[in-house]
């Protein structure tokens, strides 16, 4: 036997699987082969090596990124500016949050006399208000409808939420032009309930109010716009 | 030890009253999402183990993972049970980590200062921190860091049957099936790809 069919043989005599016919030739081969014997080696003990490699651990957020991608390729008619998701330092922890909620409209709301504020006082002139619905899918909290207080400031707006998983979620909630990153926030343990609130300002030019989570290293942001 | 996203132990009495796989298709082709979210439950630390070993990076890996599950959930009325559930999306895992790297080839990398397009504003393009995670730490020993490297240089074909092999414990058959080649075909591959590692390895085989 010549080394390079040594070499072919090599795998099915580190696995037993080589039989008589082949693995006599091939052990006379390997006595008188260094390299080929030193092959026979290397390649059994990698053997052992890559088997022995650990099963890593899916990510918490995998399934819930999962039925993200799922709600999305499904829902092709939800108009995007008026649901905006964003993606948090964790890529596979995407705005899970966002995927779970479905905005409707619906009731009426009564405002103070000269409320201006960009996008927001023609949404509540309108006479609208939203609700945000949880659906199924191993998103960590579900939220309620959107309600509305006035008073002669302006309007805050309040969104409850419940945390249905098992670890506590960080949740804030504000209205800005931009991301709001410096809005409270609000540990809710699981299985507790917290309403989020944030205002918008009589003149305001704020024009998303965002609902923020954070779960471990997930972090999630749900964003909806008036319409105009 | 337990890692993170492990499911308690299960008693066999608990296993044996579980639906199998078919069942739980055929609950999901009749629009029962919760079917499905227990065969992710089922399988997802297998896919995405398969995912992480062939991407060689959590980021990816869960991207691949993901993708393949998507695929499987849109696909669900084309299985005809054939190969069983966990192999039909190893086949399906595998294509896609093979697209992705196809897709990766033939375009330029973005630059990490790019602003992203969003509905009515741009923000910076944001990246996951790749420190390792508690329940990877322990597997980041200097063999396994080693192998995982040197398998990261191997050309996906013989990658693919190295970690199908190695590290989800399939048989030839399997692979040959989940692969769509013959059985012929998976033993030369592997034996080329453990001696291609050889090579790979050669100066740290005493690591071994």
């Amino acid at each position: 036997m010549k080394c390079d069919r040594a070499l072919e043989l090599v795998s099915a005599y580190c696995e037993g699987g080589l039989g008589v016919a082949l693995s006599v030739p091939f052990e006379a081969h390997l006595a008188g082969c260094d390299g080929c014997r030193a092959a026979a080696d290397d390649v059994a003990r990698l053997h052992r090596g890559l088997s022995a490699l650990p099963l890593v651990s899916a990510p918490d957020a995998l399934r819930v990124e999962i039925w993200r991608r799922i709600d999305v390729a499904e829902r092709p008619a939800v108009p995007a500016r008026r649901f905006v998701w964003r993606l948090g330092p964790a890529r596979i922890a995407v705005a899970a949050a966002g995927a779970a909620l479905i905005v409707a409209l619906a009731g009426r709301t009564v405002l103070p006399g000269a409320f201006r504020s960009a996008g927001w006082s023609h949404w509540l002139t309108g006479g609208q208000t939203a609700r945000l619905q949880p659906q199924a899918s191993g998103v960590p909290f579900a939220a309620g409808a959107i309600s509305l207080q006035t008073d002669k400031a302006g309007v805050t707006l309040s969104v409850p939420v419940t945390n249905t998983s098992k670890s506590p979620v960080v949740f804030s909630a504000s209205v800005a032009q931009g991301d709001g990153d410096d809005a409270p926030t609000v540990t809710v343990p699981p299985g507790m309930s917290a309403v989020l609130s944030a205002s918008v300002a009589d003149g305001s030019n704020a024009t998303r109010l965002n609902v923020r989570w954070k779960q471990g290293p997930v972090t999630g942001v749900a964003e909806y716009s008036p319409r105009r | 030890m337990a890692q993170p996203g492990d499911q308690p132990p299960r008693t066999n009495a608990e296993r044996a009253q579980e639906p199998d796989d078919m069942l739980l298709i055929q609950r999901t082709r009749e629009g029962d999402r919760t079917a499905f979210d227990q065969l992710i439950r089922r399988h997802e630390r297998r896919v995405y183990n398969l995912a992480y070993r062939l991407c060689g990076n959590p980021d990816d890996a869960a991207d691949v993972a993901a993708d393949a599950f998507v695929r499987v959930y849109n696909s669900l009325a084309s299985f005809r049970g054939d190969a069983s559930f966990l192999t039909w999306i190893y086949r399906i895992t595998t294509n896609i980590y093979l697209d992705a790297r196809k897709r990766k080839r033939a375009r330029p990398q973005v630059s990490l200062d790019e602003l992203v397009e969003m509905d009515d504003s741009a923000i910076t393009r944001q990246y996951e921190d790749h420190a390792p995670l508690p329940g990877e730490v322990a597997e980041l020993n200097e063999r396994g860091r080693a192998l995982q490297d040197a398998v990261s240089r191997l050309p996906d074909y013989q990658r693919v049957m190295v970690v199908m092999y190695h590290v989800e414990g399939k048989s030839y058959e399997e692979i040959a099936a989940a692969a769509g080649l013959p059985i012929g075909t998976v033993k030369s591959r592997l034996n080329r790809a453990r001696l291609a590692l050889r090579d790979l390895l050669k100066d740290q085989m005493e690591l071994f």
